[in-house]
């Protein structure tokens, strides 16, 4: 009996050899596709003729002169741009961080009158995708006079439901015993909230903030509605480089050079941050 | 360790952006502080849809204006491509618009009717005044709002023209028909070069427009708004550019937008229909074998009516509808700043655009540009009709032309149809829905 | 500053009292959340009710929007509304099932733990961070006639032309290799998050049998993925329905508007009809929350 286990234990590590090398092929043809395009705008932005040396990834002629010019026109700051989006999306996710955990607090921990009616009804807005608000948020803004200011990046996200209920259901994991503990011994709430809560559900909002911060670095929609008429100079990436796709179709090395200067700040940052960004979209997906 | 470096790269990115990210604030927020104030500069905003090489010497002409009147009137240029632009004045109209703004001619009426801009009238002309007779007629006579009152002031008119590369035309005599043009784009395709490679979608609105024009037809009717290109004319035209693809085989089907001018910059064609305004990418790709001349008469084969006419825009000054009222200051320093511009503006031929203001297309500078005295005869400029609705009532016909354009069998007559019918049904929505 | 007060003296005064003071302070930290939310959801969302049943000149016109959008000959909303539901609708039919098809077939090839997955995992996931204009910005250069690079290609190996983003169904197949491209890194996480969690030794298990591995996984692996599978799925289903910058960037909308999604329509309208916009965005969240139900509805009863 051991010895035919054991038997087919070698015979599935061979299927499993085998089954290792054919997914590893199979993965390294996919990646190669995936990489192509990268591949092809990243040697494109370094052509003399981007317009005729088309069809190869290396350059027939090497030349910096897309990057010159990119860097020279002043109304493609592609460089304020990142920083302008990098601000925003910064002060968002430490806003939504801050507001949310407090509401998660609140509605996970503290208890007070007419909580679960609040929740329950905030819990079937979820439902209620974002379109229906488009018109009437723009109408908002526009009555507080915030077209063109970050602000109307910044401010109507931070009501996100999803995100603070997924910190309440950390915060309803700690154990109640530590709670009254700290109650027993005059820890008021902040305290609690501070000390206790927040300190063992850290994971959760590095969770919240690579989400949402990446959700709000990529957004497009709303900041082309938002931000319409402002200056080169404060608009975000997104809007930036839509604009650099508009304006300029003869100077092609340019604009590729302009769309790899986008990409590639974004590529170091999380080459730094892969484990934990795609840790954080794991868990998004296996908590909501 | 790895936390700490993602806090650390957050704090170092926050005060980095500090300092500049609310500098942003101000960006849309708008100040009209200085209106009331007596003194000082006076700083008006100016929104422009002039974007690419124009808007080098565009900002060369501001930049001049701005140092001429130091301290006393400051002009805060932006600009932005078409759409935008024209999203960006819907938007911030009135709350957060700019003071002046550069309107399409065709557009400007259209503006006026949904109160995004206001006539200028007698009350702006309280120190300098603005002579309309010294404007291009054409385009002037579609800008009167009332007695002594304007929609806005033209700075140029800008027609498509036909370039074409002087190393492949070589000794060719320049086609003066359509046959004849189509003849010799023919002779000249071969190998790696086409005749006259053509978008189907842009600027299908100028070459579908010209056609029209020269095959005698007209756009709009200009009382009611309601199209009038579904006809013999408009069914020649739209036959007639798409015989360039499908019939002469002078074009690859089925070219995005630019991909024509790609194309001719890049050395593969021997014709190409663009804007004057590309003037300057044009010259600096392709040097001393640029050619310039006019497409009158060359879209069709008539000899009479309209055939010499080449349709043109202008870029329109008006003044933009704010919340408040517009200080006397603010009006009179628009007043003097439109004038200037006029007066200045052929140095703006610089980019290929041919000055509105009638002196100065007398000037040595304009008669010196290189090209632009190329382009033709101002009087076949025609500006497009104005009527209160043109985007609905005419512009619509263009994605229909890019159907007829991209397919060899496209039945002509039942696309103008729907065309029409679209059109109607557009101009109905504006006005009452 | 009452509460403050009650603070100060409450310390020997009775334990209702401080049951209530916890009361109210508890309160206290949903505030911020609250006032946001009920300042830019709540009050949005009964304005936007409001401004649909409004018409240009600001007068209560009851439902007339909603009839002119659905059924009047007389202006163009109905036609646009219907061709942009049409075409959001072709969208998430072809997306969807391409978004969750594709990302469970390299999630399950990352399962196997190959060589270097780890690597394939990052490099799969990475266009997902990347911001929808530069990805788009790329890949339009990649997809154009004459200067693009597969056509490049093409007519390096003397094939024809193909006219991608300017004649269909090319145009739409497109903006889905683009959207799976740019966004299926997520799911591929997400799911590949699920398959780890399955304890390995089924897969023994299923081997002693001496079932193919194929097999294990369509009798094995995806009924233990089931609840991976459904938050992906209506994740994908919301994005998918919210399909705006790929269209709008890459294609805008044509060839002959036939990718011009609902929300591009909804824009159009904005500025100038903001009323007509308010009412067509109701009725696209209207569609989306019914089949949000029904999909709950089914999940409900195949859990029972």
């Amino acid at each position: 009996m051991a010895t035919a286990k054991a038997k087919m234990k070698t015979k599935f590590n061979m299927g499993e050899r085998r089954r290792k090398l054919i997914a590893f092929i199979l993965l390294t043809i996919i990646s190669i596709f995936c990489v192509l395009p990268l591949l092809w705008a990243f040697g494109t932005s370094f052509k003399k003729n981007a317009l005729t040396d088309v069809a190869s990834i290396i350059p027939k002629e090497f030349t910096f002169d897309n990057y010159v010019q990119l860097f020279s026109n002043k109304d493609a700051p592609v460089f304020r741009w990142m920083l302008n989006s990098v601000f925003i999306s910064s002060v968002h996710t430490i806003l939504y961080l801050i507001v949310a955990a407090l509401a998660g607090f609140a509605f996970g921990v503290a208890e007070w009158k007419g909580r679960n009616v609040v929740f329950g009804l905030l819990l079937a807005t979820a439902m209620i995708p974002n379109v229906i608000n488009l018109v009437p948020l723009y109408k908002l803004i526009t009555n507080m006079e915030l077209n063109g200011n970050p602000l109307a990046l910044i401010l109507p996200g931070l009501g996100g439901v999803l995100y603070m209920m997924l910190i309440r259901q950390y915060f309803l994991s700690v154990p109640k015993e530590l709670v009254e503990a700290a109650q027993l011994e005059g820890a008021g709430m902040f305290r609690i909230f501070l000390q206790i809560e927040v300190p063992l559900c850290k994971s959760v909002f590095m969770v919240a903030a690579m989400m949402t911060f990446i959700g709000n670095w990529n957004d497009y929609l709303w900041p082309s509605i938002a931000m319409a008429g402002v200056e080169s100079d404060y608009l975000t990436l997104p809007l930036g480089i839509a604009k650099l796709l508009g304006d300029n179709n003869i100077q092609y090395g340019m604009t590729m050079a302009g769309a790899v200067t986008s990409m590639l700040p974004t590529l170091i940052v999380y080459l730094f941050l892969q484990n934990k960004v795609i840790e954080s979209v794991a868990n998004s997906g296996s908590k909501s | 360790m790895k936390k700490k470096f993602l806090t650390g790269l957050i704090s170092v990115l926050l005060a980095g952006t500090m300092s500049l990210g609310f500098a942003a604030c101000g960006g849309g927020g708008g100040d009209d502080g200085d209106d009331s104030a007596s003194g000082g500069t006076v700083s008006l905003k100016l929104w422009t849809p002039i974007t690419g090489a124009d808007l080098t010497v565009f900002e060369r002409m501001i930049t001049k204006f701005n140092q001429e009147y130091e301290g006393q009137i400051h002009i805060d240029h932006h600009s932005d491509v078409r759409d935008t632009h024209y999203n960006n004045l819907k938007n911030n109209i009135p709350n957060n618009g700019p003071d002046l703004a550069i309107i399409h001619s065709q557009l400007v009426k259209n503006y006026a009717v949904n109160d995004y801009i206001v006539p200028i009238d007698e009350s702006f002309f309280t120190k300098e005044t603005i002579n309309p007779d010294d404007y291009q007629q054409n385009v002037m006579s579609t800008l009167i709002a009332g007695e002594n009152s304007y929609y806005g002031f033209p700075l140029d008119i800008h027609p498509i023209v036909l370039y074409y590369n002087k190393e492949i035309v070589g000794d060719n005599p320049l086609p003066t028909s359509y046959s004849e043009l189509m003849t010799l784009a023919q002779k000249l395709t071969g190998g790696d070069v086409w005749g006259l490679p053509i978008s189907t979608l842009w600027p299908t609105e100028f070459t579908y427009t010209t056609a029209l024009y020269q095959a005698g037809g007209e756009e709009i009717d200009t009382e009611t708004s309601q199209p009038k290109f579904n006809s013999e004319a408009g069914a020649e035209a739209a036959e007639n550019l798409r015989d360039i693809i499908y019939k002469y085989k002078v074009s690859p089907a089925n070219l995005q937008t630019d991909a024509d001018l790609q194309l001719f910059t890049s050395g593969k064609a021997a014709f190409h229909i663009q804007g004057c305004w590309q003037l300057l990418a044009l010259e600096d790709a392709l040097g001393d074998d640029l050619g310039v001349m006019s497409l009158s008469g060359l879209l069709t084969d008539k000899k009479d009516g309209n055939y010499r006419q080449v349709m043109a825009r202008s870029h329109v000054f008006t003044v933009a509808r704010q919340k408040r009222n517009i200080s006397q200051r603010k009006k009179e320093a628009m007043v003097t700043f439109i004038k200037w511009m006029g007066e200045n503006s052929a140095e703006w031929s610089n980019a290929g655009q041919i000055p509105a203001f009638n002196a100065a297309r007398e000037t040595d500078e304009f008669k010196n540009a290189p090209y632009v005295n190329d382009f033709g005869d101002p009087s076949v400029f025609r500006t497009a009709a104005s009527a209160a609705y043109f985007e609905s009532g005419y512009e619509t016909v263009f994605q229909y032309v890019t159907t007829i354009m991209t397919s060899a069998t496209s039945n002509i007559a039942e696309q103008l149809q729907k065309a029409e019918e679209e059109a109607k049904k557009a101009v109905n929505t504006e006005m009452n829905g | 500053m009452n509460e403050k007060n009650t603070d100060i003296s409450g310390k020997t005064v009775l334990r209702k009292l401080k049951l209530f003071k916890r009361q109210f302070y508890g309160f206290l930290f949903a505030v911020p959340f609250l006032v946001i939310f009920a300042v830019f959801f709540i009050y949005p969302f009964f304005n936007g009710i409001i401004q649909s049943f409004l018409n240009k000149r600001g007068e209560f016109v009851g439902f007339q929007n909603y009839k002119n959008i659905l059924f009047s000959q007389d202006f163009t909303y109905r036609a646009d509304f219907f061709r942009g539901l049409k075409n959001t609708l072709i969208f998430v039919v072809f997306s969807v099932p391409l978004l969750i098809v594709i990302p469970l077939f390299i999630a399950i090839l990352i399962d196997i733990q190959p060589k270097g997955y780890k690597f394939f995992r990052a490099l799969l996931f990475m266009p997902t961070v990347f911001s929808i204009s530069s990805v788009i910005l790329m890949w339009k250069r990649v997809l154009e006639v004459e200067t693009g690079f597969i056509n490049g290609v093409l007519k390096f190996l003397n094939l024809s032309q193909i006219n991608f983003l300017g004649s269909q169904p090319w145009a739409w197949i497109s903006l889905l290799l683009v959207t799976v491209w740019w966004t299926m890194g997520t799911n591929i996480v997400i799911l590949g998050a699920g398959l780890k969690n399955i304890d390995k030794s089924v897969y023994e298990a299923a081997s002693i049998d001496g079932a193919s591995y194929i097999r294990t996984v369509f009798s094995i692996t995806l009924p233990l993925l089931v609840g991976q599978l459904i938050v992906v799925l209506i994740m994908t289903l919301l994005a998918s329905f919210n399909v705006y910058g790929q269209p709008a960037l890459l294609t805008t909308g044509g060839p002959e508007r036939s990718t011009q999604v609902l929300l591009m329509v909804i824009l159009d309208n904005l500025y100038d009809r903001p009323y007509v916009a308010a009412a067509m965005s109701l009725m696209l969240g209207a569609v989306m929350i019914v089949i949000s139900v029904a999909q709950a509805a089914i999940m409900r009863r195949r859990r029972d």
